[in-house]
């Protein structure tokens, strides 16, 4: 509801400096709160993951940004700027001239989101006609080559007549990749975008993710159930859980300061290469609780092995994590009253988890 | 580590002693009629009783394949499989149902594989009432089994979609199970799971295979997982046996080119990575070419030479660790160069 009310200016000046941000986001289907109040700031350039497993909202995120929420969904709350300017959901024009002009998204699955029936190069040429109606045919033709180029595939003259079945999953995911580029978005987000792709080929897609970042200086926001990648990939991490960030973290302090006890969960149940064989995975027990029931105080209590009868009372405070080897003005803070106990016991013991389970 | 390499040595060896489980030799399948090509071109391995065997690879490398043509879900067009001594390859009809208690199967979906009208009690049962079990028998096999893998009590009279992804995932290793198989082939078990729940299934496969003895063909992409869970990795390429080696030997000394690529390019959590990603040029062929190496196009090492382009290498012991095969003309010449740790841009 807050969200309808226009008004705020005095915040321009500190959205300015983001490409991207999202204040207090939530995102409801029915009666049913899914994100529950999610800020995300993305500033130009920069690679930001956003992990989690099946159900956690990260995908609803993603969708809710682009104002792409399945029928029944809507925003119900938060404020979202996107280059400076804020966006109206309700506003289809205004968001038809955002997407793909100033926020792209990529889609995991390359195959059932370009057209089979048309030629690669009819699909990227729309998106550009999309926002610029008077260009010339030529200058349209040009410029798709120009794309497919810039995203790794060799002959593009050629490989713009073809439909996407004579591409492989890999090529299909750059093809797409050029069609999000296609209008310099300041904010590329990427929805699982090599998740169905192999090892080698998701190698190739983050690769070239990496290098568009360096040459365009679009800023990518990276949606992943896969935490090693999004360690790996980005900058800074938010680790959602049950529609809500629980820990925002810079990549290097992720492994060995993560402060919430469900990303240290996450972590250990990780089989890291080079983890010797004899150490035991550890998991989390029970399911996630269900959106429509959650339980009292912090979502995660239930199944924490930190929890204290507090945890459940009330909603858990925002802690600041003080992360040495980490440059001033990175945030790291972790939603846990115990935040800070989590870190030095992963801290002090190094070669076990960290984790008080027998 | 030490016990590992020498009881490899027997296995290879194969004397009366240390014959293997099974033996896989030479297995041909090809699809697709007139212009049919070999998604399996004679692939060789042996596993021993109580082992875990890892095959890793990407898609078209024909994992699945094999896992099929091993549980003799399809046909196999050429070579043996012997277990225990039985050729399966040329088993048909009672004689393959009578053996087939013998070899199971795990599939990666836990949402297709199971019968969503049928209980978690009656769909453990029901391999046990195929294979003839005295009624009496089954209901304490299964309810030992649920308890096994966690499921006992309540959950034995749910209906799969009253399942997590997990639970599913352990009704379906409880059904393979429960029969005692000799060899149980895990096709991408943990692939539909969320991480948390990976490690559970993980665990309760290798406390069962303790449990009971039992030995494993885990079929995989994900290469933490495998060096993670198998004494012994096989490498597949194009419907061949790149290289193969023990865990600890392929993942600390790749010698194929595109396992140190492969190894190299999975990711990995910042500030545990040792080695550079090795980032492959060009596409993946869809098959073999006609001549040559069938990595030849994308090796970083012999996509310009001469020999690799025209000579096919065959799969034979490396110098070094004892077991270690590779199928490489230049094997070791492609290391993924070590990382400075302490650096993170």
């Amino acid at each position: 509801m807050s969200t309808s009310v226009s008004a705020p200016s005095d915040r321009s000046a500190r959205s300015d400096r983001s490409a991207l941000s999202a204040e207090g986001l939530r995102v409801a289907y029915g009666d049913v709160e899914v994100v529950r109040g999610v800020d995300l700031v993305v500033r130009p350039g920069e690679k930001v993951g956003v992990v989690g497993e099946s159900g956690c909202g990260k995908s609803t995120v993603a969708l809710a940004l682009m104002g792409l929420l399945a029928s029944g969904g809507a925003v119900t709350g938060g404020v979202v700027s996107v280059a400076g300017g804020r966006v109206d959901y309700r506003d289809e024009k205004a968001l038809d001239r955002m997407r793909g002009s100033q926020l792209s998204l990529v889609f995991q699955d390359p195959l059932t989101s370009l057209d089979p029936v048309k030629t690669i190069g009819s699909q990227i040429a729309e998106a550009l006609r999309r926002h610029n109606p008077r260009m010339s045919r030529a200058a349209v033709r040009a410029r798709c080559a120009e794309l497919l180029t810039a995203v790794g595939v060799p002959e593009p003259e050629r490989r713009l007549r073809q439909y996407p079945h004579e591409f492989s999953g890999g090529m299909r995911q750059r093809a797409l990749i050029a069609i999000a580029v296609a209008n310099d978005p300041a904010v590329l987000i990427a929805d699982e975008p090599t998740t169905a792709l192999d090892v080698t080929t998701q190698a190739q897609v983050v690769e070239l993710l990496d290098s568009l970042v360096d040459r365009l200086g679009v800023a990518v926001v990276l949606v992943t159930h896969d935490i090693g990648l999004v360690s790996e990939f980005c900058d800074r991490v938010m680790v959602m859980y049950a529609g809500r960030v629980v820990e925002e973290v810079p990549s290097a302090a992720l492994f060995d300061g993560a402060a919430h006890p469900y990303t240290r969960a996450l972590l250990g149940s990780l089989p890291v290469p080079g983890r010797p064989r004899s150490d035991d995975l550890t998991w989390i027990p029970g399911a996630p609780p269900p959106l429509a029931a959650l339980p009292a105080g912090c979502s995660f209590a239930p199944r924490c092995t930190w929890a204290q009868p507090e945890c459940s009372a009330g909603q858990p405070p925002r802690v600041v994590v003080p992360s040495p080897g980490t440059t001033t003005g990175e945030v790291h803070v972790a939603e846990c009253r115990r935040a800070l106990e989590v870190v030095a016991s992963s801290r002090s013991d190094e070669s076990t988890e960290g984790e008080p389970r027998g | 580590m030490a016990d590992e390499t020498s009881g490899q040595t027997s296995g290879q060896t194969s004397g009366q002693a240390g014959a293997p489980l099974l033996r896989v030799r030479d297995l041909r399948r090809s699809y697709g009629g007139p212009h049919s090509y070999a998604v399996l071109d004679g692939v060789s391995f042996d596993v021993r009783r109580g082992e875990t065997v890892g095959v890793v690879g990407e898609s078209g490398c024909g994992k699945s394949t094999l896992a099929r043509a091993l549980v003799r879900l399809d046909p196999v067009d050429d070579g043996r499989v012997e277990l225990d001594g039985v050729d399966l390859a040329s088993l048909r009809g009672a004689a393959l149902r009578r053996e087939r208690r013998r070899f199971q199967m795990v599939f990666q979906d836990p949402f297709g594989s199971l019968d969503p009208r049928m209980t978690v009690q009656q769909l453990v049962e029901q391999p046990l009432a195929v294979h003839g079990t005295p009624p009496a028998e089954r209901a304490r096999l299964v309810a030992e089994m649920l308890d096994d893998v966690g499921l006992g009590g309540d959950f034995a009279h749910r209906l799969p979609p009253a399942l997590s992804g997990g639970q599913r995932q352990r009704v379906a290793i409880a059904r393979a199970l429960v029969l005692r198989p000799d060899i149980t082939v895990l096709d991408e078990p943990i692939s539909a799971l969320d991480v948390s729940v990976q490690a559970q299934v993980l665990t309760l496969l290798r406390r069962e295979q303790r449990h009971l003895g039992l030995t494993y063909l885990f079929i995989t992409h994900d290469l933490a997982a495998a060096e993670h869970f198998c004494d012994r990795v096989m490498v597949l390429y194009l419907g061949r046996v790149v290289e193969t080696a023990t865990s600890e030997e392929l993942f600390a000394r790749p010698l194929h080119p595109y396992s140190a690529a492969l190894l190299s390019a999975a990711p990995q959590p910042r500030g545990t990575r040792e080695r550079e990603r090795i980032v492959l040029r060009g596409e993946p062929l869809a098959r073999r070419p006609e001549t040559g190496c069938p990595f030849a196009s994308r090796c970083p090492v012999g996509h310009d030479r001469e020999v690799c382009r025209t000579s096919t290498p065959v799969l034979a012991p490396a110098e070094g660790a004892l077991g270690h095969q590779v199928a490489c003309h230049f094997p070791g010449e492609l290391v993924a160069q070590p990382l400075e740790r302490a650096a993170t841009a």
